[in-house]
């Protein structure tokens, strides 16, 4: 057992103390910060906290070593990534940048972020997509970090900032107004910290010590079962066999005479990227670090976190509720093919061709689209071996070929 | 310059492993037998008393049902057999209960005609 997860137990007691409802966000938010630049998004109407949350977090992990920048108020370019040393220029005509405090901290939060102009946007953007900032043709590469961001989203004096942009953050937390109760726990805490939740939060742990977790968490290694969980269910959200990602058509038009018409993949509009997965498994790690263990239905909680703003829905009116359906369907799609011993199937085909288990994984992949995939990838290597010819194929009966 | 600490430790073979490695720790446990072109394997039923997977043991037993009851194919089609034999003994009881009414009727016609001359 590490003897840095105390540690973590503390921070987790010390914001909870502080934070008072949304219970179901907590855990997750630990989880998440404790792998390598570490992004979060928060969603909530104004007034619910979330920029309380978010400086809390920052200053449980950082003290006083990071820096907030305000959506809202006029950032400019030299606030946010650097500006140019006049001096050095004036006297030795040297273009020397000074870097931003933004881009230095190893904490770095952003209030309204959907308030951000598209420059600003952008120049964040690049810096968590390459880890690096440009200014004046030089270069600053930005090491590990913690970045917070939160938005109303209902606000409507705000930019609409890309997807790309949005699918940068490892999770979105959607938080909830305080219920009566919470209400006067929130009261109480208060009157004994003098109305400064934030300042009242202690330093939990030193950057070292951070770091330290980071790379204890990326070392933890998973069972191959949760792995292959974890892609199940991100192919699930992504797979099309009428090939939605390259196609004009929206849906639900392009699902017309789909087979599969029942499945996740008819809800999905917009397939979440690579990244889901990569978080989910940092995620996985993090829990196992953690608590010792991860199992299936951790998995399936944390991926709510990790779909809701990277995933185009068919129904995008209430997300939550949306994904929750989703996944609530995921939890009997993989106790299906459980059941059905599937995986076991494939196994077998993929040791050598067989005409029965092929007949038997032709029925199986009736019922699911991402068994199929895979049948698709062995049938073209047996029709290139000449065991079946192509018109035998399930691709050819389910009418894709 | 060229860095020459840089390198990439993965390849799509390293990946076709671990798939491999998720196909394997799925298939633990499950033998395969092949006879005659014909592949069998036994899968481990968990024995717990609301999955039941025998028609008889699922129709006669005193405990609740689950939420799911899973059926094997060769259930199904016992299920499918037992049904269409329960119709055909149902349709051959009920001609034979037809024919015993007409012979009834007969006889009572018969006992009524004798009695009254």
């Amino acid at each position: 057992m590490s003897s840095l997860r105390p540690l973590v137990n503390r921070f987790k007691e010390e914001l909870e103390r502080r934070f008072i409802g949304n219970e179901n966000i907590k855990s997750i938010l630990i989880l998440n910060l404790l792998h390598k630049r570490s992004t979060i998004l928060i969603r909530a109407p104004r007034g619910t906290g979330k920029s309380t949350l978010m400086l809390l977090i920052l200053k449980g992990l950082f003290g006083d070593d990071f820096v907030v920048i305000s959506g809202a108020s006029e950032v400019k370019r030299g606030e946010v990534v650097g500006r140019l040393h006049i001096p050095s220029l004036e006297r030795k005509g040297i273009e020397k940048v000074l870097w931003a405090k933004f881009v230095e901290a190893r904490g770095k939060g952003i209030d309204e972020v959907n308030r951000l102009n598209p420059y600003t946007t952008a120049n964040i953007h690049h810096l968590m997509q390459f880890g690096e900032v440009w200014a004046y043709g030089q270069k600053y590469t930005v090491e590990d970090y913690t970045l917070i961001a939160n938005e109303n989203p209902n606000d409507s004096t705000t930019f609409m900032q890309p997807p790309p942009f949005y699918d940068r953050f490892d999770i979105a937390v959607y938080l909830n107004s305080l219920s009566i109760s919470q209400k006067f726990a929130l009261q109480e805490f208060n009157e004994k910290n003098g109305y400064d939740l934030v300042r009242s939060m202690p330093q939990v742990m030193s950057f070292e010590e951070l770091s330290q977790i980071r790379r204890e968490v990326e070392e933890t290694e998973l069972d191959p079962e949760i792995t292959g969980f974890i892609n199940v269910l991100i192919r699930d959200f992504q797979i099309c066999v009428k090939g939605k990602e390259h196609s004009n058509m929206p849906l639900p038009v392009l699902c017309e005479g789909c087979h599969f018409t029942r499945f996740i993949c008819s809800r999905v509009r917009e397939p979440p990227s690579e990244r889901a997965t990569i978080v989910l498994l940092q995620l996985a790690k993090a829990k196992k670090w953690l608590d010792g263990n991860v199992d299936e239905k951790d998995i399936l909680e944390m991926a709510k976190w990790v779909l809701v703003h990277r995933t185009g829905l068919l129904n995008p009116e209430k997300p939550l509720k949306e994904i929750d359906e989703l996944i609530e369907m995921e939890k009997e799609r993989m106790f299906e093919r459980e059941s059905r011993k599937q995986w076991f199937i494939l196994n077998e085909l993929y040791s050598g061709f067989n005409p029965s288990l092929y007949r038997t994984a032709k029925e199986i992949a009736a019922e699911d689209n991402v068994f199929a995939e895979e049948l698709f990838l062995l049938e073209e290597k047996w029709i290139k071996e000449g065991k079946i010819s192509r018109e035998e194929t399930l691709k050819a009966e389910l009418g894709l070929e | 310059m060229l860095k020459k600490n840089l390198s990439v430790n993965y390849s799509m073979s390293d990946s076709v492993n671990t798939f491999r490695r998720f196909l394997e720790k799925k298939s633990e446990g499950i033998r395969i037998d092949r006879k005659e072109g014909k592949a069998f394997w036994d899968v481990p039923v968990n024995s717990s008393e609301a999955n039941y997977t025998g028609f008889l043991e699922f129709a006669y037993s005193t405990n609740l049902s689950g939420d799911y009851v899973y059926l094997d194919r060769s259930t199904a089609f016992e299920i499918v057999n037992r049904l269409n034999w329960m119709e055909s003994k149902i349709k051959r009881l009920v001609k034979r209960e037809r024919i015993m009414i007409l012979l009834l009727s007969a006889v009572l016609i018969i006992a009524v005609l004798g009695w009254l001359t």
